[in-house]
Order: C-alpha cells, then structure tokens, then sequence
C-alpha cells in the first residue's frame, strides 16, 4: 500500500517537473479518483467509496484550506469541485493538497480493512499520463 | 446408458465434507441460511478462499447484507483469508445500486454480463434475502420472485458455477421460493441454553449425495468454521479381542495384570471408578506409562487436571517428549463429536494404541448443557468410535462412596464398558485403607477378591486380600469370627 501511495504521489511530483499548470494537474488529480472509484465501487459500493472520500476530505481541509470548499459529496458528482478547486492553486499547491487529500483516504481504508487489501485492491491505480490527462480533460 | 456423473467437491471446511457425504455437488445451487450471527458470511467466505483458484475463479455479489467495507474488515481476521486471491481468484461485484432500484430484470441482467464477463466456478450472493425482499417492495409478485429464481438457477448451472444464495430466514419451513428451487439447504443456528450457546449446522436437503442426517456442531475460532461431524463406527469393533488369541497389554501395576487374568485384552475399553482420592489418575497415568515403556504411544483428554498442574513427572516427560498426546479440553461447551474428533484426530497423528479419558465426570462437565441430556448415547458412540480405531481406552469416573450400594459408575455407564476396576476406601482399627477389585473382564477369567492398596512415589502397589474380615464394601469390616 505504502508503494502505491508513492508512486501515486510521486507521478503528481514529477509532472512538476515539466512545468505543467494547476489545470493540468486537478485533471490528473481527477483521473486519480476516477481510478480508485472504479477499483473500489464494485467491491464495496459506490456509496462506501464516496462516503471515505468525503471523510478523508473531512480530515484534510483543515491543514490544506484550498479544500474547504470541496464538499463532502463531491464523490458523487464526478470530483468536479476538487477539480476547480486545485485548479484555483499554484501548481505546487494542488500537489500538495491532493497528495495529502489521496494518503488520508489511503490511510482510512488501510485503518478499516488493512494495508494489504487496501494495496491489492488499488494495485493497478494509475494516474493518466499527463499528456492524457490534458486530452481527456480539456478537449481542444 | 451412461448416466452423468455429479462431482464431489472439497469444501475446504473441516468435517463439512463428511457431514455432506463426500463432498459438495458440483455445479449445485444452494442455500447457507440461518438466523443473523449463526456465520452464514464466515462459512462462505471459508468455502470460497478454500476452494477458488484462478482456474475456479469465485465471483462474490454482496447485496444490502453486512456492508462490504465491514465484511472485508471483519473477514480479514480468520486465517483463511488471502488477500493474494482478490482480484485473481476472487471479485467481488456490488449489486447495491441494482438492487435499490427493485428490479429484478436488471439485476438478472447484471448478474449475468458478470458471469459471462468472468465465467467463475463459484458463485455467492450475500445476502440473498435482500435481492428477494427488493423484488417484493417493488410490489413484485411472489410468481415473479420465484421465476428470478429460477431463471438465476438455470443460468448458474448452464455456466457451470456452484452457487452459495447466502441469506437471514426464520426457519426452513418458510413459504419460500428458494427453498424449492436450491438443490442444496444448509441451515446455521445457535442453541441456546441456560447460559451456554452452541452453534449447531444441519444439511436439510443436498441433492445427490448422502449427507449425513441430524443437527452437528460446529465452533467458529480464529480458523473459521470447524464442523465436528459425528464419530464413524469403523469395520472393526473389537469383537476380535474376544477370540482365544486375544492379545493383552499390561498394566503397569504390579500384580494388576494377574488379577485381570493376564492383563487388559488389546481394544478394550476399561472404566476406573472410585471416590476423589483413590488412586484413579495414578492408575491411568501408570497404563499410559507402561505403554511408552514398550514403545507405544499414547493419548490423554484430562478433564480434572489443570493445565499447568503437574501430571507426575513419569507422564509429564513422556508428554513434553511427545510420546503421549494430550487432547486440550479447556474450550467451553463442547461437544461428545467434537471431543471425539479431537481424540481420533491425536490417535490418527501419534497412530496411538493406548487412550486415557480422565475422567467421565470431568467430561460431561466440559459439556454444554444441551448435550447433558444425550450423554450416554453420545458416550456410548463415542466409545464404540475409540473401540473402532482400535485403542485400547481406559476411562475413570469419579464415584461416590456408598456403602449401602454397590455400583461402579454414576448414570448406569458401566455396561458400556469391557472392564471395570472399582477403588474403594474401608475403615479397619481407625485407619482409612484403600482396597480394589477386579469387577469384570468380558470374555476373560479374572480375580475375584478385595485387594489392599497403597499409593507412594512409585505409584500403586497392590497387597493381599484383608485376611480374617467381612462386609468390607459397606466400609466398616468387622473380624471375621471363626467358629
């Protein structure tokens, strides 16, 4: 589990490196969720996926206030106000702020059905390359 | 005509298997039921990390039953369960937007682009009952529940998948759709009584296979389910024992075998009675003893001693050496199956020939009360079940000193037995002595008189018949006046 959530965290890190803005990494940061919603919806419910979500925003907004206004049912409607919302931040910020957003809600289903579930379940989670990411995202 | 040939599959749940006559059907369509908390979930979760392979993949439906999050939480704590095989062996698919809707066409429908998507071996929905009451708050008519039903069924054998409908329900004799279309209805229960619970599991119906009948026991650990099928009677019931060439196994109390003519027949089974102090323990630990000493092994239930109480050092280094097992007894409410388990499963692994159950009293004390009623049926299975493995079993039971009443054993269990040693205590010049005798040897010539005994640290030592008294089993001997 502890692997994913690097390697997840670090493909935000290095996108970075090539200069991308805060559009493009609230894309990825999107694509992220979409992933783990899809892993994670028929093994425990869309409900429950969108229920940890929202806690682990819960617990998240008050270190990293660019999250504040991210409801705790934005699950529900396809992340579109995280989206806006690191969209809003300094490329550096909206890392920052979905990174500690995804390890908290890592965190909480490791706490609920153990890190090894909790990697195995998530093992194929991949962010969209970047370049993918801006595709699907903002079609031109 | 060639008929078709019905696979048997291992369940992967001890004792299931032999409870169920073999083996599960293959490609059956069957029911786990029984009242929230009998262990439904966890017996199916044990079947299916037991018997999925990414070759038999398992697909796992979880409807509005225990919330999946919980269920993997909860699930995760019994060894069977292997992280390793979700996602490979095992998928689990959640049909709780399906079902919320109340259609049952669309669930139909989802279920079946699942299995054509992953054509599992095996297949689970938990719970059931959530998939038919949605139907019915859908104002769905009872006729439309029961074709679901039977449209699930056909689809499931037509894919080759084992089924496993997972559900609550009040009892088997429920109006029930299902009922009538599963080819399989295991039914969990607890039984409860004064303050003792015990969980009980009976095969009401397993099309094609010869399950055995009757309610059978079954404990739930951090191994998951174990079902403690009943005790087999094997081929041999010792009967050999009483042909002239009956071999004998000795003692290992001086002068005991003369008086048993030659010592104990090779598969008897021996009850040791006598009050609280008498030297019973000491007898049974010198017989297992004796048997090491020739290069025997054997195997101990001790129902009275302490776990870390010394058993006396002889017995003590035979058990750390591992020349003796000893069967743990210390589980609350016990079954006679399960207690019988236990000892053929340590006879089976040691190949004991001598077996030591210290004592019946202790035992049907470790019973739960629900068995109390039953126990001289259940000894006497058990019993015949040791005598069938073809140990030799000697059993001491706690007795009451009676001196208006000669017996040998409390609830009339004396007839179950080949032998009976009884120990009594006797006043004689205001000392309290101790005396035995040899009360039966079926099928053999044996001793006859009251014999003396002492106990001191090398055990029992057996003296001569108390010379010039009378009226010695009514504890107050009095000199024998000769004319």
């Amino acid at each position: 589990m502890d692997d994913q959530g690097k390697r997840i965290r670090n493909a935000l890190i290095q996108l970075l490196d090539t200069d991308a803005d805060a559009a493009l990494i609230a894309a990825t940061a999107v694509s992220i969720w979409r992933d783990v919603e899809q892993k994670l919806s028929p093994v425990i419910g869309r409900r429950a996926v969108v229920a940890l979500y929202g806690r682990s925003l819960y617990l998240t907004r008050v270190a990293y206030t660019c999250l504040s206004p991210v409801p705790e049912n934005d699950g529900e409607n396809d992340f579109a106000v995280l989206r806006t919302a690191l969209t809003t931040q300094s490329s550096a910020q909206a890392v920052v702020a979905q990174n500690a957003l995804f390890e908290a809600f890592l965190q909480l289903l490791s706490r609920l059905i153990g890190k090894s579930l909790t990697g195995r379940l998530l093992e194929s989670v991949l962010p969209s390359s970047s370049s993918d990411a801006a595709a699907q995202e903002t079609p031109s | 005509m060639i008929k078709a040939t019905i696979n048997r599959l291992h369940i992967g749940v001890p004792g299931l298997d032999e409870v169920l006559g073999g083996g599960l059907p293959e490609y059956s369509f069957n029911i786990l039921a029984g009242s929230p908390g009998s262990g439904k979930t966890t017996l199916a979760h044990q079947i299916m990390f037991a018997m999925a392979t990414p070759a038999r993949s398992a697909l796992y439906f979880t409807v509005f039953g225990e919330p999946p999050l919980k269920m993997l939480r909860y699930q995760q704590q019994f060894e069977f369960f292997d992280a390793t095989k979700i996602n490979h062996a095992i998928r689990f698919v959640n049909l709780g937007e399906e079902i919320a809707a109340g259609d049952l066409d669309k669930a139909l429908a989802r279920i079946t682009s699942e299995v054509q998507a992953h054509a599992p071996g095996l297949v689970f929905f938990d719970s059931f009952r959530s998939v038919i009451l949605s139907g019915r708050d859908a104002d769905q008519s009872f006729t439309r529940v029961q074709r679901f039903v039977q449209q699930l069924g056909v689809l499931m054998t037509s894919w080759q998948a084992t089924t496993f409908l997972i559900g609550d329900y009040t009892g088997p004799n429920d109006p029930n759709p299902i009922f009538t279309v599963a080819d399989g209805l295991i039914w969990l229960q607890q039984n409860v009584q004064r303050n003792s619970v015990v969980r009980k599991m009976e095969i009401i119906k397993m099309r094609g296979a010869p399950t055995l009948p009757g309610l059978h026991t079954f404990r739930i650990d951090h191994h998951g389910v174990h079902v403690f099928a009943p005790p087999q009677p094997g081929s041999s019931d010792g009967s050999e024992s009483t042909s002239p060439a009956m071999t004998r196994l000795a003692m290992g109390v001086p002068r005991l075998d003369g008086m048993m003519g030659g010592g104990l027949p090779r598969g008897y089974s021996l009850l040791v009675a006598g009050p609280s102090g008498s030297g019973k323990s000491i007898l049974a630990g010198a017989f297992l003893a004796e048997g090491a000493r020739i290069g025997e092994t054997g195997v101990i239930a001790a129902f009275e001693q302490r776990p870390n109480r010394s058993r006396g050092p002889i017995l003590a280094g035979l058990i750390d050496s591992g020349r003796i097992g000893v069967v743990d007894t210390r589980a609350l409410n016990m079954s006679v199956d399960e207690i019988a388990m236990l000892l053929i499963n340590e006879i089976q692994r040691l190949k004991a020939t001598r077996v030591v159950i210290d004592s019946l009293s202790g035992f049907e004390l470790a019973l739960a009360p629900t068995f109390r009623d039953d126990y001289r049926e259940s000894l006497a299975r058990m019993i015949s079940a040791l005598a069938s493995t073809g140990v030799t079993v000697l059993m001491t039971s706690e007795l009451e000193d009676r001196y208006d009443d000669l017996r040998f054993s409390p609830y009339g269990t004396a007839f179950l037995t080949d032998a009976i040693i009884v120990q009594r205590y006797i006043e004689v010049e205001s000392r309290l002595q101790r005396v035995l005798a040899v009360v039966k040897v079926r099928a053999s010539d044996h001793s006859n008189e009251l014999r003396l005994f002492s106990i001191d640290d090398e055990g029992i030592r057996i003296g001569e018949r108390l010379q010039g008294y009378e009226g010695l089993l009514g504890g107050r001997p009095s000199r024998h006046l000769t004319a």
